[in-house]
Formats: C-alpha cells, structure tokens, sequence
C-alpha cells in the first residue's frame, strides 16, 4: 500500500511518536484518522449493499397447510428447521432440534432463501424428492400437508 | 428418525398409481386410522339442494367407514385381510372371503382380459423383489441394483392371475400356492364406488351430487354448484416433473362430469438406478418396473361404467404397462366403446390425449360445454385467472407416436436432480 511505503522511513518514529500519544491519552496519530475514514467507508458502503439489495427471492414466506388449512407461516430469508406433525388429527408446526424422535412427521427446512423437506417419515419419499424451493409447492399426500411459497409462480384455482 | 404408525404400514404399497389432483387438494373430512386417505367434499347435493351439515356430517362418516372396511379386507399386509388370507393359503385350499372382495376380483378377470394383461393384480411377489413392498418402508427411494433375473423369472412364473380361481359363492382358490395379489393398482380406485355405493343406498331414487377423493383417485357426481349456477369440475393435472419445471399443474381438465378420475405416476413410490428411473408400477409382461416411456396417465372414465373408479384405476395403471403405440390404441378403442378419455404424458415431455379435441379445436369446444383438456394459459384466460403456469410438455398428435420414447434434455436434468437428492 503506498501510505506504508511513504510512512516507512518515519516509520520508527512514528512508533515513539503514538506511544507518547498514548500516554498522554490522545487516541489517534495524524493519518491513522485515514485508516478508521476508510474502514468506516467499508462499513457503511457493505451495509448499504445489504439494505438495498433486491430480496433474494420474490416469494419471501412460506405457508404450511393442513387438509388445506394454514396452520403455519415463516420467511423465507431466516433459515431455520421446523417439525411439521401430525397427531390425534391435529397437525402443528414447531422448531426442530436435530436427533429429535416424531411420528408422523416432517422435517422442513429453510436456507439460502429457499425452503424443503429434509426427512420424513411418510413411505414414499416424495416431498423429500422435491427438493429445495423458492417458488411453487411441496405435497406431502400422506400427511395430508402442503407448503406453499407466496410471490412464486402461482396456479390458477380448480376444483381438483 | 421416526417410525410411522402400525396402521400407516398398512397399504403403504396401495400409495402406488398415485398422482396426484392437486389444488384444493384436502377438502372436506378425512379420519384417523388406516392408511388410506379419504375425503368427501362438503358440498354434497340431493336433488339440486344443499346437504344441511348435520346430514353431511352423517353422510361422511358413513363413507369413511365403507372406506375403512375396505381397507380392512384389501390390504395386502393386513393379517386378518381377505387378500393376505388368500396370499397365505396353499393350492387348492377354498378361501371365504367378503363380498365385496370377490366383487372386486371377478371385476379383475374382467381388466385382465380387457387390457391383454397390461393390468395384473397377481406380482405381489414381483412388487417384493423390487423392494416396493410395505416391508421395505423408508427404503423405497434407495438407488439399487436389479434383484437377481432367475428370482424375477421365477416369480413371474406364479404371478399369474389365472391360477386364483374365482368358484362362485364367495370362495377364491388358488391353483399355485406361490401365487400373491396385491391390489394396489385398483383397490382405491374401487373405494370410490363402494362410497358411490353408500351413498346411492343412503339417497335411494335421489339424485345425488357429490365429490370423492381417494389419494389419486376422484369420483365426481354431478356438477358443481356455484350459488344459482352449475357447471363441471376443473381438474389440474399435477406435473411429474415439478421438482424441474416449478409449475405444481401442468394440464388443465374443464367441463368434467359424472366421472371417475385416476392419475397415476412414475414420480410418487419409485427410485433412481444409474440414471433411469424404477416406478412401483411393475410390468406384467417383463416382471420389471415398467419402462414404456410414460411418466404419468390420467383417465376418466364416464359414471355410466359400471365400477367406474376400479377402472379408471386400473386403467391408468395398465398405461405404463404397454408400448406408447398399444396404450394410445387401447384408449382409443375405449374411447369408442365407453367414452373413456385420457391423456398420457412421456418422457421426451410431449403430451397424448385420447377422447379430448386437438389445442385448435378446444375453444370451440370449450364454448359448446365439451369436455377439454388445456395448458396452463389457455385455462388461465377460460376461468378468468391471471396467473398462467407455463407447460413444460408439448402437445403430439397420438397418430405420430412411437413405441421409442428418448428422454429429453428437461427429463435428464430431471434425473439428476433425483439421483443427487438420493445420494
């Protein structure tokens, strides 16, 4: 960098100079001012990137239904695991800790702005097939559960 | 993990031909025990009027309870079952069994013999060597290698449902011991009609409108009342390949009435082996997982068929069962004979209908109350709607099909995804 070649030389100098700052309590050595100037630039150009980025994904909640009732909403862009399950006919949805035992259940799981079924322990399999979504729908036909993306290409109603 | 429920076990090969008919997907009730699930719509109608909810409270758990029974004398792994009593029974050993299963079996003499075979209930064994059976329940979608070919060759010497012989009375025997059924193919299908039938006995010389689901299988009376208007059912034809193409419905079915809908597919109970996909669907005539290049066969079979949805079951089973050519040619004798319509999609992604007007004439035929079948946008503009699913599959005229279907860049990409999600 060409601030540390120039203030090479002086750079012995400079050292004496900041600890005899230090101990008289001044914080900053002229130029090291341009060192935090850069660093809070950093800060504030990263943090804008972040606030004005477009949303990962334009459907940014996932619905879970039941016999096609909602019974359970979360965005998309916080990743985290949820226990979709079914008991005594009445289906809920809660966090998931790993190595958890359930029955009649299935894992979902969200990521990178995209959501799945991660395990579950219907026969077949299928919704864990699906894969990761964040547009569209996943069918879970033996517990009779569906998530759906809002904002993700969207179907027309029929009957069926 | 957990363990699914005792009773889940039940049936879980009876998952198989399923499809699915998404959409309003889980209406009306469905209960608790047993694997099969049930619903009937809440909107029942008797002679033009409304079911009050007391009354379709009744009518429902009446239904479900035929359901239930059913599943009791059906399923294959159920001890006390008709048909696990006949699959344990040695040659020449009368079974009793219910009425309604032998109904059930003498209607599969007759879908045997109408489909040349296409549809078997007799590979219960073969289903079990393939690993598509309840015991292997979790494992189903395990990438594996081909059981040994003599064992295949051996079973399908048994897996022949000329050696159960049906001889009147409700008494079944079996000429060889080794021979099993599993009913999977056309059990659910059969539950609509004996919901049909329930409800028929409930509502004696009445009219009756109304809607069943059984898994993939629908059986639609009457039309759907809209305040003062009618008109027919909107089906969506679920997309095989939604784990690709994004779109969950991919065909649109319109003016639908007084029919028995089945779907069945090669993506619900299937795995993936070194690039090509192994459906629970197993072949009669090779004794493998069946590989004619369909990937999904909707059929609708008209009420006016006797057990409309055992046959529209077994019909869309025996689909994937046949060369491309032979299944286009069956429906179309069908079509000629009893109305059935169908539409068949492939695995170089084209569609075949049979019994529904080429996409050029759909307009017209949609405006004279016709049943037709339409993509995404079509049906979007018909019902008004302004979401337009695209459809990933292309419209083939049935006369310039071919028995070789070659899977299509979509279809491989499809495949990968599969395969990586395996592993």
């Amino acid at each position: 960098m060409s601030r540390k070649q120039t203030d090479a030389p002086k750079a012995c100098e400079r050292r004496q100079q900041k600890i005899q700052q230090a101990r008289t309590g001044k914080f900053f050595a002229f130029g090291d001012i341009f060192v935090f100037a850069a660093a809070l630039l950093l800060i504030v150009a990263v943090t804008a990137a972040a606030l004005l980025a477009p949303k990962a994904e334009e459907g940014s909640v996932f619905t879970v239904y039941y016999r096609n009732t909602a019974i359970f909403s979360a965005p998309l862009d916080e990743d985290g695991l949820y226990l979709f399950r079914v008991q005594g006919g009445e289906a809920r949805v809660t966090p998931f800790a790993e190595g958890e035992e359930y029955e009649n259940g299935n894992v979902i799981e969200v990521a990178d702005g995209k959501v799945c079924v991660r395990e579950a322990d219907c026969p077949a399999q299928d919704c864990v097939f699906r894969g990761k979504i964040s547009a569209g729908e996943i069918l879970c036909l033996p517990h009779e559960m569906r998530i759906s993306v809002h904002g993700g290409a969207a179907a027309p109603p029929t009957d069926y | 993990m957990g363990r699914p429920l005792k009773a889940k076990r039940f049936f879980a090969v009876f998952a198989a031909a399923a499809l699915a008919l998404a959409g309003a997907l889980f209406t009306g009730c469905a209960q608790e025990d047993g694997y099969i699930e049930y619903s009937l719509a809440e909107n029942v109608y008797v002679d033009g009027e409304r079911l009050p909810t007391y009354a379709y409270a009744e009518l429902a758990a009446d239904t479900d309870a035929a359901v239930r029974e059913a599943e009791r004398l059906l399923a294959a792994d159920g001890a006390e079952s008709d048909i696990a009593r006949i699959n344990a029974a040695e040659a020449g050993q009368p079974v009793a069994v219910d009425g309604r299963t032998y109904a059930l079996l003498s209607l599969c003499k007759t879908l045997c013999e109408q489909t040349d075979g296409a549809f078997s209930p007799a590979l219960y064994a073969l289903s079990d060597l393939w690993g598509f059976t309840p015991a292997y329940e979790g494992k189903y979608t395990l990438p594996r290698p081909a059981p040994d070919e003599e064992l295949v060759r051996q079973a399908l010497l048994h897996a022949d449902f000329s050696k159960i012989e049906l001889r009147g009375n409700n008494t079944v025997v079996k000429t060889d011991g080794q021979t099993q059924l599993d009913l999977g193919g056309v059990a659910k299908g059969y539950m609509t009609d004996l919901v049909a039938q329930r409800i028929a006995e409930r509502y004696p010389n009445r009219e009756t409108e109304y809607s069943v689901q059984i898994m993939s299988n629908l059986l639609l009376a009457g039309r759907v009342h809209e305040g003062e208007k009618e008109r027919g059912y909107n089906i969506g034809i679920y997309d095989p390949r939604v784990a690709v193409t994004g779109s969950i419905q991919c065909l649109f079915l319109m003016n639908t009435e007084n029919v028995a809908v089945s779907t069945s597919s090669d993506e619900f109970l299937f795995y993936v082996y070194e690039g090509k996909i192994y459906p629970h669907i197993i072949d009669p005539a090779t004794g493998a997982p069946a590989s004619n290049g369909v990937i999904s066969a909707t059929v609708c079979v008209p009420l006016s068929v006797p057990y409309a949805g055992a046959c529209a079951d077994a019909y869309s089973t025996a689909a994937f069962c046949m060369p491309l050519t032979a299944a286009i040619s069956f429906f179309e004798d069908l079509y000629a004979q009893k109305g059935v319509r169908a539409v068949l999609l492939t695995q170089d992604h084209r569609y075949y209908t049979i019994g529904y007007p080429a996409p050029e004439r759909a307009q017209t035929a949609l405006k004279n109350g016709e049943p037709v079948l339409l993509e995404g946008k079509d049906y979007a503009a018909a019902i008004g709607s302004s979401a337009a699913p695209p459809c990933a599959y292309t419209y083939a005229d049935a006369a310039d099909a071919r028995d070789e279907v070659i899977p299509c860049a979509e279809e491989l990409r499809y495949i990968a995804q599969v395969t990586e999600l395996s592993k």
